[in-house]
């Protein structure tokens, strides 16, 4: 051979193999060959594998055509107008009579003319020759490579080796086909790629398809990552479950959310509610276990569904069951007994006609301390048979104390209301709220506010607790309120309830309520009562066997000393001073203490505590009723006055000193109280002559007028006949009678106005042992509330003006010397 | 007529991709390394060594040839064939350069066998050397 030097495009395009003129043709229904592919063929039936057979033993070329129909017959018409001319290079006959071939594409050829469809189809074949490369399918081969090498490194089924082969394919026309045959694409594609016979239209359409290829791979790569990324979290998960499973760990959650929507089904919400509670279910469900928001939602679901949305007790409607109840609990309070009867029979015929839905009243107690306001709400919870529950509202000063806070604030919780609900298990409970004057507006907002829509009947069906956010029907609930004194409840507040005063108990009341409530219970609480179960008491000599009788009617067999009606008068009188009983309940409490101990320490009790043995056990009385008022002297009047705590008894006291015509008003006395005072002064100065006072000695003197106890803040007008009284009784050195007690607003021109509370304090005189009240004539309907008892003890004088006043309460000007301090 | 759609179909690759081959079979090879030389060794049984053609440039080898594999008398049809056949064509590139002028080949026992000593000095000469031996 030569010795010149070989180009190596020389050596490597030489070895071309000569292609028949005629060959088998052989229809593929879903593959293209492109020549330089190799292709695995399986072929079976007749007269396929006779073809295949004859082939092998001739020249072993084939024409490969796809079929671009589908059909059973050889149609002509069906083929693909450009096929492959194949060789075939390797041979398997398998078992089954079928052929296995291996085939090698050689070149492009299109059908000239079939010769013989005898057998098979043969035909005579014309070779569509690659041409030489022009500079612009070089050019775009270039493009291609590019785009293919893309691919690949895009797919996940290409090899990187794919793009290699691909690079040292010199032939674009090759590089197209090996492109073509590669991609994976539709054989409709393939073939397409196959008849574009020139270059760089094939290299263009090859481009193309390998551009949408790109992006469609772009789709998947993400489409998987995303799929990746769920798929490993759902293993993770799967792992975590069988970890907890090994340890021990069950399934909580899906139990807890289980029962959760049970609890939904069973409670009977109303639709809103019930919206919101599914709503925060399917929250709760899809929230990881971990996440911080997951306990709040949960504890979220346990108070809504906590809820009692439909359950309520059936009311009692007996009214004399009822009536029985409350006498039981609470002694005289007839005003009281007989609303909350009214109430009943109110609900009784509601009922009866069918009208289930009726609202409750609101019901305010007003009254001192100790008088029973609290109970009277059990007791009528007790008698209706519903559930009792109680809010102190004492010292709330924020307003979502009472509505609850918005679920946004860590460590939300419902106001105080629904917690009470909740807490009583049934929508119509008594709900006391006790202390309602004693709320106050802080810089949260004023707590009051938020009950005006609680109490008021025509709101409250959808009252909405902040923190639940859904309404909750409150107008089953019967609201008791208590509250010692009016004046600091907002009147928006007070307009919504009905307001019942229970201004305190006279003597003798408390004598009953001692006999019948207090000494029992106290006796009860000391371990003296008669219980065979307690060996102490079991083990006395005078234990009977009916110890099952009632407690007082154990008393009454000597179990336990008796009170004589002395001993508890004394108590009432001497040792106590209030409106109410609780004090007396103490001192009760007291006294069989020190029995308790005696009979602890095996010493013998007495069969009864009279008056006198008081003094032993309880130490001297706290006062007298005599010590109190004291002797008669000139500048010092007695005066009622009204607290919080009931009625009381105070001393003015006023003086006449040298000085220059100043008043000294001291005993932190506020404004009303100090131009009361300067309404009388003025009163007495007009008067002057008629009273008989030196003119001068408004300018000489100071008037000095102070009201102990000095540390009690005292307000109010109504001691403005008081004040009067003891200043023409100082300037004049006439005495005042102590055991005359008054109460009125005075006016410059002496004029005596109507005072509120008088009830309580002609009680306070009756239990200090005034013998003489002078009230305002314009008060004397408020006489009918005083009891009989009171006025029995009393001698009620009403009057009008000052020149009525002065008669009754001074002595006779025949000692006139004034009084100088 | 059998249905040519289930009679013939494409089998699924095992390889991941479709391979491409221009030549019509290449016959297998061995390359050896040792301190002077390479040493390529061919097996091609049934080749005429006398129509082989082994062209030596300094990093590629080309050999060109034909291998007839004669049928019996009287054949019906083929059961396998797996033997290639017919002209064929191989190249060889090399990562070493030898000197194309010292390169010797020889045939024996159906194997061809050519020494190919290193380069000594950069050259491109191309040489076709001539294969000794064993007639078949």
């Amino acid at each position: 051979m030569s010795e010149r030097p070989l180009t190596l495009e020389e050596l490597t395009s030489a070895g071309e193999v000569e292609i028949p003129a005629s060959m088998p043709i052989l229809a593929l229904p879903n593959g293209v060959l492109f020549p330089g592919a190799v292709l695995p063929l399986a072929v079976g039936g007749e007269p396929w594998v006779r073809l295949i057979d004859d082939a092998a033993l001739g020249a072993r070329f084939i024409g490969v055509f796809l079929r671009t129909t589908p059909g059973e017959e050889f149609d002509p018409t069906a083929l693909a107008p450009v096929g492959c001319a194949a060789q075939i290079v390797r041979l398997m006959r398998q078992p089954d009579g079928s052929v296995q071939v291996l085939l090698q594409g050689r070149a492009r050829i299109t059908i000239e003319q079939l010769v013989s469809t005898a057998a098979y189809p043969v035909a005579r074949v014309r070779v569509v020759p690659d041409l030489p490369p022009g500079p612009e399918a070089e050019t775009l081969a270039r493009t291609a490579r590019v785009a293919f090498e893309e691919v690949v490194r895009l797919s996940p089924a290409l090899p990187d080796q794919i793009a290699v082969i691909a690079a040292n394919i010199p032939h674009p026309g090759t590089l197209a086909d090996l492109i073509t045959a590669n991609l994976g694409l539709r054989p409709e594609e393939q073939q397409q790629v196959l008849a574009t016979a020139d270059l760089a239209e094939r290299l263009r359409l090859v481009i193309s398809l390998l551009e949408r290829e790109r992006q469609l791979l772009d789709i998947a790569n993400r489409t998987r990552e995303d799929m990746a990324r769920s798929q490993r979290e759902y293993v993770l998960r799967q792992q975590l479950e069988t970890i907890k499973k090994e340890l021990g760990e069950t399934d909580e959650r899906g139990a807890e959310i289980a029962e959760l929507r049970q609890r939904l089904e069973a409670a009977g919400m109303p639709e809103p509610a019930r919206r919101e509670a599914e709503r925060e279910l399917a929250r709760l469900e899809r929230m990881p276990p971990g996440a911080a928001e997951y306990t709040v939602s949960r504890t979220y679901l346990d108070w809504l569904l906590g809820l009692p949305w439909n359950k309520s007790t059936p009311d009692n409607l007996d009214l004399e069951r009822a009536r029985r109840v409350l006498d039981e609990d609470h002694f005289d309070l007839e005003q009281i007994k007989e609303r909350i009867v009214e109430f009943l029979a109110v609900r009784k015929l509601q009922f009866e006609q069918g009208d289930t839905e009726a609202r409750s009243p609101i019901l305010c107690f007003v009254g001192p301390p100790g008088v029973g306001k609290t109970s009277l709400g059990q007791s009528i919870a007790r008698a209706l048979e519903r559930k009792f529950v109680r809010v102190s509202l004492g010292g709330i000063r924020d307003e979502a104390d009472i509505r609850g806070f918005r679920r946004t604030y860590i460590g939300a919780i419902p106001g105080r209301i629904i917690q009470s609900v909740n807490s009583a298990g049934s929508n119509n409970p008594v709900l006391v709220l006790d202390e309602i004057d004693k709320i106050s507006a802080g810089i949260q907002g004023d707590p009051a506010a938020a009950l005006l829509e609680l109490l008021d009947p025509a709101q409250n069906n959808t009252f909405v607790d902040r923190y639940l956010d859904v309404p909750f029907d409150m107008s089953r609930v019967l609201f008791v309120c208590t509250a010692n004194q009016l004046d600091t409840i907002p009147g928006p507040l007070l307009d919504r309830m009905e307001l019942l005063t229970l201004a305190g108990y006279t003597e003798q009341e408390k004598l009953q309520i001692a006999r019948r409530y207090l000494i029992p219970r106290q006796v009860q609480a000391n371990g003296l009562a008669p219980r065979r179960r307690t060996t102490e008491v079991a083990a006395l000599p005078a234990e009977t066997p009916a110890s099952n009788l009632p407690d007082q009617e154990a008393l009454q067999r000597g179990h336990a000393p008796e009170l004589t009606d002395a001993a508890l008068r004394r108590l009432v009188r001497e040792y106590t001073l209030e409106a109410g009983v609780r004090d007396l309940e103490r001192r009760i409490g007291t006294l069989y203490r020190k029995m308790a101990t005696r009979r602890a320490t095996g010493q013998p009790l007495p069969e009864q505590i009279d008056g006198p043995d008081l003094d032993e056990l309880l130490g001297p009385p706290r006062r007298h009723g005599e010590l109190i008022l004291g002797e008669d002297e000139p500048g010092v009047v007695t005066g009622l006055a009204w607290t919080p705590a009931g009625g009381d008894v105070l001393l003015v006291e006023a003086s006449v000193v040298p000085g220059n015509g100043q008043l000294i008003l001291t005993g932190q006395l506020g404004d009303v109280m100090r131009e009361s005072a300067r309404a009388a002064l003025t009163y007495a100065r007009s008067r002057s002559r008629e009273l008989g006072i030196p003119a001068e000695s408004f300018q000489q003197c100071d008037l000095h007028v102070h009201v102990p106890a000095g540390a009690v803040p005292k307000d109010g007008p109504s001691a403005g006949i008081t004040i009067a009284s003891a200043m023409i009784s100082a300037l004049t050195g006439r005495k005042a009678h102590k055991r005359v007690a008054m109460t009125g607003e005075i006016t410059l021109r002496g004029k005596v106005l109507p005072i509120g509370g008088l009830k309580e304090k002609l009680l306070a005189a009756q239990r200090v042992g005034v013998q003489t009240v002078l009230v305002p004539r314009e008060n004397e309907p408020d006489l009918r509330d005083v009891p009989a008892e009171t006025l029995a003890a009393l001698e009620v004088v009403l009057v009008e003006h000052m020149d009525q006043v002065i008669p009754r309460v001074l002595y006779p000007p025949d000692t006139p010397e004034p009084v100088a301090g | 007529m059998s249905d040519p759609t289930r009679a013939i179909r494409v089998i699924a690759l095992r390889q991941p991709f479709v391979a491409f081959e221009a030549r019509a079979w290449r016959p297998p090879l061995n390359i050896y390394e040792t301190e002077q030389a390479l040493t390529l060794v061919v097996d091609l049984a049934g080749a005429n060594p006398a129509e082989l053609q082994v062209y030596v440039n300094p990093t590629l080898i080309v050999v060109r040839g034909t291998r007839q594999l004669v049928a019996p008398p009287g054949l019906r049809r083929i059961q396998r064939m797996e033997i290639g056949a017919g002209p064929f064509e191989l190249e060889v590139p090399l990562a070493t350069p030898v000197d194309p002028e010292r390169a010797s080949g020889r045939y024996s026992d159906g194997l061809l066998e050519i020494a190919l000593p290193y380069a000594s000095e950069p050259t491109t000469h191309l040489v076709v050397i001539q294969i000794e031996g064993g007639a078949r």
